[in-house]
């Protein structure tokens, strides 16, 4: 299968970006700050760790078959078998990441927005412009991520009108109750994070593929940032307790914010959702688009494009049908999410890495193949 | 009866047949065709037939072609001692009868040196006195044209070509201001009609010989000129490339305007934005030019097209580098900030009044709802009515002649502003935002990009109203989508904002100063280095 279109790794990392950061700014603080409790800086720390080392296999076992998606050479690596039940696995992921994140946004919009409106309504407005980019493609997903990035440092800017709120007392005192608590918070996190080994697909496509992996780890290194300040920001202004009970920390926060030098605009939430919106659709696409992706070299089709819109539908339908409720969507957040995500980022990539070590496997000359992908990215 | 039947279906046959351009010609007639003055003559039959060498033979067919219009001259004459019948062959209104007159009839006939043989070489190189001579004519499809484009025809008894002269003048408007892109410091001429003319402006700026025009001619009936301008070295080569292929691609029996060329050319000819960048202002072309871009000069009309074209490029004016580069950049900005304004106010007030009332300061939102106070529609269909309103009067202001036109905006100023508001169908408000974004709109420097923007404001009206600020949102990022999807010859519509490229965000982001633009857009072939690297001026350094 052969899908056009190259991006730079600067894109791949942009793309790696907008794949973690919507939902990680949603429900995680919350979680995180409930379970660490005044840890929850430790805990983001510990999850940025295990983030990497996860997002660094990954890249390094993209990096050995630079040429090809793990869907694709699984098989080779594993055995017909095993090879194709891994890359079901990841495709798996991809899909039901997508309709998990659906959920949470039609959660959010009916709970936060329009209380009135059934959520169905936000899911398949989002669904259909998501299958519109997966459409577009690989480019363009990626110039419109870009684009939607430029908004994002601006929004977090107006972050530090609330560092004045933030007391340093709502953070002692440092391991009150042992590491336990703060590794028990880093788990959701750092899964979250661990999604940045979306690379496994997107290899393939990036000119200048020696530059993946030190980009990889940039992207898991910047929303890391991200998720602090709201993290540090929500516990710091309203204690751990208190954000453990918020469902929205990063909304709540932003709904407090006003600024003195800016009167005009008060409860700067409505525009917070508006670039949030944005961040989600971007991460819903991108997910749509990696399983899409997988699915189309997985069953070998010339083109994955007819499938989009049926997949759409079943995603929709999926993400209404498998949760009654928010809190049934919080639990299963906390409970389920984090071992799913891990259990194929880290443990998959990890028992394919391995057998493709021992087995001294390869796919390709890795230095020619980056050479020819960037002369014909000059050609380009 | 019946053989005219069957004569008349034959000729409709003839007519129904696409002509095929350079196709196989049809074995030469041993004499040319009859036709009476009915006939349709087609380029392709005509492509068939030699220009004979008995005079009276090209005489009579060319007399069964063009003799019926009442502006074709055909000026027999005999030329030398030998007394050689000839004729001169051209539409009077299109030559000027000076030179035909002065450099050829006369030259031709009374002045004819005694000791000459009667040839067209010796004719050309003793007789005729103009500086450019056409090439020699050998079949009459290039002969009707020759005198379809305003040239004289000279036919020789004896010789199997004929010999077009260049005489031709066509009466075109002076080189005037620009109308629709006017700046305040910076050369005030814009292009006009006529393609000689234009293609003076651009040479007068541009003493290059890698300055390179090509012909084109297109439109099966119009035949229009179309000259593919490009620097060679700076322009890419796959881009000429690509320009020549689709311009040849072009099928049409008509080219009347710029329009009919960058319709055709378009890479997604379902998109409402424009593709190409038409501008009349021979700077904005020279400097396009210099950045490794093909222009397309189009005769009979003032608008020449670039290629490619990206949405930064639309944004920006030629005014932008005749100021200083703060200045430049501040107008910029603002000019950025206007096109947020005009697709974003009058949606963002729908929907903030209808769904997000808590996001305005309380006096603020006293205020809106003392003016909505009364007004009996809900705030989307009151913006609705005076958008449209709006457009309504823009397309009025336009299209009305001129003595009416101010009778529009009497009106417009007084029912729209004042009544409407006096009798409480419309806010106050939202006619001061309709009105920015009014503004706004006309504050983009392309026409061409503006209607599209105040397009895109209706559903997102509608939008705003049925979603409020997250619909506004939705209805955005469906744009950006496709204009991120967009190519202009290849090159990313957005580009060099997404895909980024940093070393152009120069000349987008700000306008860096004019020593600072060291290196030319990533579109040419070449990153010439347009200035030396201490290019940047300062006083001397002090002695010591």
């Amino acid at each position: 299968m052969r899908e056009e279109g190259r991006i730079s790794a600067f894109q791949a990392m942009v793309y790696q970006i907008s794949v973690i950061l919507a939902t990680l700014i949603l429900f995680h603080p919350g979680i995180t700050a409930m379970q660490a409790r005044q840890d929850a800086w430790i805990a983001a720390l510990i999850a940025l760790f295990s983030a990497l080392l996860v997002v660094f296999m990954a890249a390094k076992l993209a990096l050995r078959f630079p040429d090809e998606s793990v869907i694709q050479y699984a098989p080779r690596v594993m055995g017909w078998f095993f090879g194709k039940l891994a890359g079901l696995s990841y495709i798996f992921l991809f899909f039901w990441l997508a309709y998990y994140v659906q959920r949470q946004f039609g959660e959010l919009m009916t709970t936060a927005y329009f209380p009135l409106t059934p959520n169905i309504v936000f899911i398949l407005i989002i669904t259909l412009l998501a299958a519109y980019m997966v459409y577009a493609g690989l480019e363009v997903l990626c110039r419109v991520a870009l684009l939607w990035g430029i908004f994002v440092p601006a929004f977090f800017l107006l972050f530090m009108f609330i560092a004045k709120d933030i007391n340093i007392g709502h953070f002692l005192p440092v391991l009150e109750n042992g590491i336990g608590p703060a590794v028990a918070g880093s788990l959701l996190p750092g899964a979250t994070m661990a999604e940045a080994a979306v690379i496994l697909i997107l290899m393939p496509f990036i000119s200048d593929k020696r530059r993946a992996v030190p980009a990889s780890l940039a992207a898991v290194a910047a929303v890391f940032v991200v998720f602090s300040i709201i993290l540090v920001g929500s516990v710091g202004s309203f204690g751990a307790d208190q954000t453990g009970r918020l469902l929205f920390p990063g909304f709540t926060l932003y709904r407090r914010l006003n600024i003195p030098a800016l009167p005009v605009l008060e409860r700067l939430d409505a525009l917070y959702m508006a670039i949030w919106v944005g961040g989600m659709l971007l991460k819903l696409a991108t997910l749509f688009y990696a399983g899409m992706l997988g699915l189309g070299q997985w069953l070998g089709l010339k083109s994955h494009r007819p499938l989009i819109f049926p997949m759409g539908a079943l995603l929709v339908a999926l993400s209404v049908r498998s949760w009654d409720n928010v809190v049934q969507l919080v639990n299963f957040t906390t409970e389920v999410a984090p071992f799913v995500v891990l259990s194929v980022t880290a443990v998959i990539t990890g028992i394919t890495l391995i057998v493709a070590v021992l087995r001294g496997m390869r796919g390709g000359p890795e230095e020619g193949g980056g050479k020819r992908a960037s002369a014909a990215d000059k050609k380009a | 009866m019946r053989p005219r039947l069957i004569k008349k279906l034959k000729d409709l046959l003839v007519q129904s047949r696409k002509p095929k351009w350079g196709g196989k010609q049809p074995p030469l007639p041993p004499e040319p065709p009859e036709g009476g003055p009915d006939k349709v003559w087609e380029p392709a039959e005509l492509q068939g037939i030699p220009v004979a060498k008995d005079l009276k033979t090209n005489l009579r067919l060319l007399k069964q072609v063009v003799g019926q219009n009442s502006d074709f001259i055909l000026r027999e004459f005999t030329v030398g001692p030998q007394k050689t019948p000839a004729a001169l062959a051209y539409l009077y209104p299109l030559v000027d009868e000076e030179k035909i007159n002065a450099f050829t009839l006369k030259s031709l006939t009374v002045d004819y040196p005694p000791d000459t043989p009667v040839s067209f070489a010796s004719i050309k190189q003793h007789v005729v006195t103009h500086g450019t001579l056409n090439e020699d004519v050998s079949d009459f499809w290039s002969l009707v044209l020759a005198i379809l484009d305003g040239n004289a025809v000279l036919l020789l008894s004896g010789a199997a070509s004929a010999l077009s002269l260049n005489v031709s003048e066509f009466q075109g408007r002076e080189v005037a201001e620009s109308l629709t892109e006017s700046v305040v410091r910076g050369p005030r001429d814009s292009f006009v009609e006529g393609l000689k003319r234009n293609i003076m402006l651009v040479r007068q700026r541009l003493k290059t010989p890698n300055l390179v025009l090509e012909k084109f001619q297109l439109g099966r009936l119009t035949q229009t000129a179309v000259v593919l301008g490009y620097i060679k070295g700076l322009a890419a080569p796959e881009l000429l490339e690509e320009v020549r292929e689709r311009l040849k691609r072009i099928d049409a029996d008509a080219v009347l305007s710029s329009n009919f060329v960058e319709e055709m050319i378009a890479d997604s000819p379902y998109s409402p934005f424009p593709q190409t960048l038409a501008t009349e202002r021979p700077d904005r072309v020279c400097s396009y030019l210099l950045e490794g871009k093909a222009v397309l000069i189009i005769d009979t009309t003032p608008f020449t097209l670039v290629v490619p074209a990206t949405l930064p490029m639309l944004l920006q004016s030629p005014e932008d580098y005749y100021h200083p580069f703060a200045i430049s950049t501040a107008v910029r900005w603002l000019r950025y900030f206007a096109l947020l304004i005009s697709v974003t106010a009058s949606p963002f007030y729908v929907a903030i009044t209808t769904y997000h009332q808590e996001m305005l300061p309380f006096e603020l939102l006293l205020s809106i709802a003392a003016a909505r106070q009364g007004v009996p529609f809900p705030a989307a269909l009151e913006a609705l009515l005076l958008e449209v309103t709006f457009e309504l009067l823009r397309e009025a202001g336009i299209r009305l002649p001129r003595p009416v036109g101010q009778a529009v905006s009497i009106v417009g100023a007084l029912v729209i502003g004042q009544a409407a508001v006096q009798a409480g169908v419309i806010s106050p408000l939202l006619v001061i935002v309709v009105a920015l974004a009014g503004i706004a709109s006309f504050a983009t420097p392309s026409y061409e990009l503006g209607i599209p923007l105040r397009m895109i404001r209706f559903p997102l009206i509608l939008l705003a109203a049925v979603l409020g600020l997250f619909g506004v949102t939705v209805g955005i990022i469906a744009v950006l989508i496709h204009l991120a999807g967009l190519r202009s010859f290849g090159v990313p519509y957005l580009s060099p904002l997404t895909p980024v490229k940093f070393s152009e965000l120069k000349d987008v982001l700000i306008r860096a100063p004019l020593w600072a633009m060291r290196t030319r857009p990533g579109t040419s072939k070449r990153d010439w280095h347009r200035l030396a690297p201490t290019s940047k001026p300062g006083p001397p350094p002090e002695k010591s």
